[in-house]
């Protein structure tokens, strides 16, 4: 049966590029957007975004150009940014004091004390090959508590497409809308091949894969060859000149946010 | 041409003949995340040098064939680089490398994929799963195209990101470095958190009593350039200062923007 998420998929086909990596920037972007448009003093929001400290290196990113683009200045993002850099300040003065207190404790004449008997002992001691970790423990403002929400949201977004892919692939007409889109890129065509129990539908998506990226190696290997000089003379294809950007898809995934 | 003399001046006293210290002196006079800053020049001389001579480099390609080509973050930095200088050629001949072997996995997959499912599917592997309690079935993901190492270029800025690291953990003792740095933008968070990890209790202190220092500082312009976007203030000047405030506050939260981020 014909239902919303097959209809997502089949417009998702018809896209350039791998259809899952489509769905997947295209909800990552309305996310963003969406929390900027209406939620940016929406409680529950702020508290996940504080707590993960804003989104990670590639979302935060893709925030500030959504709403230059959208807005054309910053005070969504400002005003969501406050509270973190709050949180930031708090977890520093908690870090602070404790480091204050740690040498504190150091310079201590008791601990300078009980520091040379300790060290008179490890001397008398044969080595132990054990390391005492020093790493210092980071308070919440230094260190997040939650992962990115937007990468939260997205990996949810991803595992319902290729479920929804991994069910449907056995329709005749799901099929032919596969064959004729560019295909799967390397990472989903292995993670739909996990959802996928049916030997002979398994077969078919990697026979799919196959063939599209044979198709993409002759016209690379033509791209290279008319690169040539000796058949510079020969016109390039539209899909050939494209042909060594969709082979990196092919391997990565859709290059995202590059509006 | 002065100032730049000077500046250069500055980090070699500082450094004191150590060329690693006297780049991050330098960087640290930019208006960025240092260590964001020389990591992201030694990734793309790294990306420069590698398309420039060792396309056909039969054990750099053994390699980046082993990590089935170059990451997501870092491909992209290979396409935009060589779609500059050579119009994608290198890349080219990379992917085109790839892609046979991915085909030949598939293939390889295809012809014998009948025979590891009757496998998976006989009544004494289906006893020995049930007895050993493993859940291994016959939809397992196709190992010829995952990649088996590490992205090359993950692998060069991590290390050139660590020797950075250490050089600035090594110039923390130092007075005037304390002074520079307290005069920069200091450091990304990501960074902070990395350098904090490896240095002793007084320099800690000195890191995060700096990060505190300057973070009131943004905090103070963030909340400026939210209180002049109010219709009340609107007549207000609008300070350079606070009207990227926003994006430093990025900057340090996640990193400085990479090109291709």
């Amino acid at each position: 049966m014909l239902d919303y998420s097959a209809i997502l998929l089949k417009d998702a086909f018809r896209q350039k590029g791998c259809p899952i990596c489509y769905l997947q920037e295209r909800g990552d972007a309305r996310y963003i957007f969406s929390i900027l448009y209406e939620m940016v003093t929406d409680w529950p929001v702020r508290v996940g975004f504080v707590d993960s400290l804003g989104y990670c290196h590639e979302h935060a990113w893709a925030q500030q150009m959504t709403e230059k683009e959208q807005w054309g200045d910053g005070m969504g993002t400002a005003t969501m940014y406050e509270s973190v850099l709050e949180q930031n300040l708090a977890g520093l003065d908690q870090f602070i004091k404790a480091t204050r207190r740690e040498i504190g404790y150091h310079r201590s004449p008791l601990r300078r004390g009980l520091g040379r008997v300790g060290n008179r002992i490890q001397q008398a001691l044969p080595r132990l090959p054990i390391q005492v970790a020093t790493e210092p423990r980071f308070p919440f403002g230094i260190a997040p508590h939650g992962m990115c929400r937007v990468c939260e949201s997205g990996s949810r977004s991803v595992n319902a497409s290729l479920d929804n892919f991994a069910a449907k692939i056995q329709w005749d007409e799901f099929r032919a809308w596969y064959r004729a889109s560019d295909g799967l890129c390397l990472p989903h065509l292995n993670a739909v091949l996990e959802r996928i129990e049916d030997s002979e539908s398994r077969r078919f998506v990697v026979e799919v894969a196959v063939e599209k990226l044979e198709a993409n190696a002759a016209e690379l290997r033509e791209y290279w060859r008319k690169r040539d000089y000796r058949f510079q003379h020969e016109p390039l294809t539209a899909a050939e000149r494209d042909s060594w950007r969709r082979a990196v898809e092919q391997f990565v995934g859709n290059r995202r946010w590059k509006h | 041409m002065e100032t730049l003399n000077a500046s250069l001046g500055v980090a070699i006293t500082i450094a004191n003949g150590d060329p690693m210290a006297a780049q991050v002196c330098r960087a640290l006079m930019e208006d960025a995340c240092p260590i964001c800053a020389l990591t992201a020049a030694g990734v793309r001389r790294y990306i420069d040098g590698f398309l420039y001579e060792s396309v056909n480099d039969p054990m750099l390609r053994e390699k980046l064939a082993q990590a089935q080509g170059y990451c997501y973050r870092h491909v992209w930095q290979v396409h935009d680089t060589d779609g500059k200088t050579n119009g994608g050629v290198g890349v080219t001949v990379l992917y085109l490398d790839f892609t046979e072997r991915a085909v030949e996995g598939l293939k390889f997959h295809l012809r014998y994929a009948p025979i590891v499912n009757r496998l998976h599917t006989s009544w004494w592997m289906r006893a020995f799963r049930r007895l050993t309690g493993k859940r291994t079935s016959s939809n397992a993901r196709i190992t010829a195209i995952e990649p088996r190492a590490l992205c090359p270029a993950c692998r060069v800025e991590q290390e050139v990101e660590e020797s950075y690291l250490d050089s600035v953990a090594r110039l923390l003792p130092k007075p005037d470095f304390r002074d520079l740095y307290a005069s920069s933008r200091g450091l990304c968070l990501p960074h902070l958190r990395k350098i904090l990890a490896v240095v002793g209790a007084e320099e800690r202190l000195f890191l995060a009593e700096m990060t505190h220092a300057k973070l009131a500082t943004l905090l103070h312009r963030v909340q400026e350039y939210n209180r002049k976007h109010i219709w009340n203030f609107r007549a207000e000047p609008k300070l350079p200062e606070e009207q990227i405030a926003w994006i430093r506050t990025i900057a340090f939260e996640v990193g400085e923007k990479s090109q291709f981020s």
